[in-house]
């Protein structure tokens, strides 16, 4: 981030250092458990492009994992089905010693504090994000980032007339509504039918003209008739408009090329086919990228096989074009890279050939843990509905930490700083800090109240201004402020060196949890974060239990001056 | 205190009361002034053709010595500044769009939300100007069904506004 900084900064002067709060992910960071437990097995052999444990996830997902199959009880443990060779043997010794000691198989997936501590202790924002872009899986019990997890897609609408597309015609509508939604061809708003005939929006016996409907955009006031574009009726205009896309050569040549290839794609056993999600597009190309360099060798005899293609379409020497554009002199008597970037079928030049567009189909995406398959984001099936299903954002689960008040920073003098932390859960948190000392430099920390609890949130401190508790300041024994639903507490900071003050800061957050998924003895809880599949012995819904999360935190507190200014 | 302004008002025109009215106006026939609109008469009158429409909070300036001649079926949508030099038939500005000082609008011509003309230039009839980067390009297809709109629109006013707001007459 400073680099990007500096390169935005202009030119003689200082690029000026934000303070953050980053919350760091385990996945990128190289801990001992990371490389342990993520060992690729030798059967497979790693994709150089990628990082080893993601194509261990990949390849073991089958693509028609629905949610429900991941939550059956038979699979005990939520990454038994993914972890090969290894993992599966460990897995089976789980399931004999299941009431001895479990911190062999809990080490398979869930990080013990010394790993959590040992993983993440240093200065290094990479791999941190700030607690907006985060997840937190609840099984877990792992801050996930957007690369350790997955996208699925849940459906496809039209972002127009918010229509659900069924997934079977999605391809063959060319991803693209079929109903009644265009863009404009010059500025991509959304386009309305409009009619010639005032009246026409009421239902009027008399025979209607031909070509009384047009198209019209209102915001760059084109119209359809420009283009000589007209329609008999006011629905279905999509498979009048289609019919002209299909007919353009440059469409029927790629038909053409693609029924070609489509022979020896089925040869080879490779699906060209559209994937039902993201995951299986993922992997799909990943295994087809492969096969291909794999077989290639072998089977280049087979490759060649391929008939030659001969091009239905001569392309003739472009002169007319160029004589065309040499002759422009006005930039808006020719098409803009974005008009034809938006109409790849044919690419025109000249405004007047520019066809409304069907409006681009959008999806919805569901977010999955690649460690335990547990969905973290899902929402509604529906266009209409906005809202999830599933959402454990990190926001909503994990003490939200602000800097709420920061002296400059100055090398080796002490300044305060003011930490707030809160709680957005509805059960009473305890939080303890610990400074991590692997940061480089290491700047002399101390945090006045390392372990304190913060209220539950509740919906009516919304409305009011948050009660005090103990009033600011008294910073000896206690914390410095305590409000609502968050706790401040203070940090004296003294900077090693100048330049950016970022410091580790190592939390480890206790709730209360109704977990069901719990461990057979509570007690062994705080150290140990294990959430098996205990079947045998089913905790009682109403029981809670505490739960004990440990995460990294990297806190920038802006740039030290050094001492003489 | 600013002195009154002077009105020459159509007897078929609707010009509410709660305006900011100055200098010397005339207001032709079927023409509307919303209330809370501005129309600013500081240097020569302001003369208004028939069926205008002036939304709220639209204004309407005229510093210079000549007379501002504003044209037929012209519609000034809410929050919209005219500081133009002249304005023909049938044109519209859209919310918050800006006609700088000097300006000349031909006639049929769009000034898109919150875009704006340069100064002193003189755009051909049917320029429209939209998109948040002020792209212009000159249309060519039919606004017949824009003038039956224009034509309702000003039927609706004319019958639903005088029931909630008392009208001005000329001075």
């Amino acid at each position: 981030m400073a680099t990007m900084l500096a390169l935005n900064a202009p030119p003689g002067q200082a690029p000026v250092i934000q303070p953050f709060v980053h919350y760091r992910c385990l996945c990128s960071s190289p801990g001992p458990s990371a490389t342990a437990s993520r060992t690729p097995s030798t059967t497979r052999t790693a994709t150089p492009t990628r990082t080893s444990h993601r194509d261990d996830k990949d390849m073991d997902i089958d693509p028609t994992t629905t949610p429900t199959t991941t939550t059956d009880p038979s699979t005990s443990s939520p990454s038994a089905d993914l972890v090969p060779a290894t993992a599966a043997l460990t897995l089976h010794q789980q399931h004999q010693s299941h009431h001895q000691h479990e911190q062999d198989s809990a080490g398979e997936r869930s990080k013990t504090p010394a790993e959590v501590y040992d993983s993440g202790n240093n200065s290094d924002p990479h791999g941190s994000h700030s607690l907006s872009r985060l997840y937190f899986c609840d099984s877990c019990d792992e801050i996930r980032c957007p690369k350790c997890t997955q996208d699925e897609i849940v459906c496809y609408y039209c972002p127009n007339c918010l229509f659900d597309v069924p997934t079977a015609s999605v391809k063959s509508e060319k991803h693209k509504c079929s109903r009644n939604c265009f863009e404009c061809p010059i500025c991509q708003s959304t386009l309305s039918v409009v009619s010639e005939d005032p009246d026409a929006g009421m239902i009027t016996a008399g025979v209607a003209a031909p070509g009384q409907y047009h198209l019209a955009c209102n915001m760059c006031q084109w119209n359809s008739q420009e283009i000589g574009m007209n329609f008999e009726k006011p629905t279905g205009l999509a498979v009048q408009i289609q019919k002209t896309e299909d007919s353009l050569p440059d469409v029927k040549e790629f038909d053409r090329l693609k029924d070609h290839l489509e022979k020896y794609f089925r040869v080879h056993s490779l699906k060209p086919g559209l994937p039902s999600s993201l995951l299986t597009s993922i992997q799909s190309g990943t295994l087809q990228s492969l096969r291909y360099v794999s077989t290639s060798n072998h089977k280049a005899q087979q490759s060649d096989d391929i008939a030659h293609y001969t091009p239905a379409v001569q392309v003739m020497e472009d002169t007319e074009n160029l004589e065309k554009l040499m002759s422009i002199t006005s930039l808006s008597e020719t098409t803009t890279m974005k008009q034809r970037l938006r109409q790849l079928q044919n690419q025109t030049y000249s405004t007047q050939r520019l066809q409304p567009q069907r409006i681009h189909l959008r999806i919805k995406k569901s977010r999955r843990c690649r460690s335990c398959r547990h969905i973290l984001v899902k929402p509604e099936q529906k266009a209409q509905a906005t809202g999830f299903k599933i959402n454990l954002i990190a926001l909503s689960q994990l003490p939200n930490i602000t800097i709420a008040g920061l002296q400059p920073m100055i090398v080796q003098t002490v300044s305060r700083v003011i930490l707030r932390f809160t709680n957005p859960r509805h059960e009473e948190a305890h939080i303890s800090l610990r400074y991590g000392d692997g940061a480089i430099p290491n700047h002399g920390v101390v945090i006045h109240s390392p372990s304190f609890t913060v209220s539950p949130f509740n919906e009516v401190w919304e409305y009011e201004v948050g009660t005090m508790v103990t009033a600011p300041g008294a910073v000896q024994e206690d914390v410095y402020e305590r409000t609502a639903n968050s706790t401040s507490i203070a940090l004296d900071i003294t900077p090693a060196a100048a330049g950016e003050v970022k410091i580790p800061l190592l939390v480890t957050f206790t709730f209360k949890s109704h977990k069901l998924q719990s461990d057979t003895d509570p007690s062994a809880l705080p150290t140990q974060l294990v959430v098996s599949g205990s079947k045998d012995h089913p905790a009682p819904e109403s029981e809670l239990i505490d739960k004990t999360v440990a995460f990294w935190t990297v806190i920038g507190f802006g740039e030290a001056l050094p001492t003489f200014s | 205190m600013m002195s009154r302004p002077k009105l020459t008002i159509s007897t078929r025109a609707l010009v509410c009361q709660d305006n900011d009215l100055r200098g010397e106006i005339y207001v032709g026939a079927g023409t509307v002034l919303h209330p809370q609109c501005r129309v600013w008469a500081t240097g020569g009158p302001i003369m208004f053709g028939s069926g205008n429409i002036v939304e709220e909070n639209a204004v309407i300036i005229n510093r210079g010595p000549e007379a501002l001649i504003i044209g037929d079926n012209n519609v000034f949508e809410v929050g919209s500044v005219m500081e133009g030099m002249k304005i023909g038939n049938r044109n519209t500005l859209e919310v918050k769009a800006h006609v700088k000082p000097g300006t000349w609008l031909g006639d049929e011509c769009v000034i898109g939300t919150v875009c704006a003309t340069n100064e002193n230039e003189i755009l051909p009839d049917r320029t429209v100007i939209y998109g948040s980067r002020g792209d212009r390009r000159i249309f060519t297809g039919s606004r017949a069904n824009q003038s039956t709109v224009h034509t309702r629109h000003l039927e609706y006013l004319m019958q639903f506004l005088p029931k909630f707001n008392h009208a001005r007459t000329s001075s």
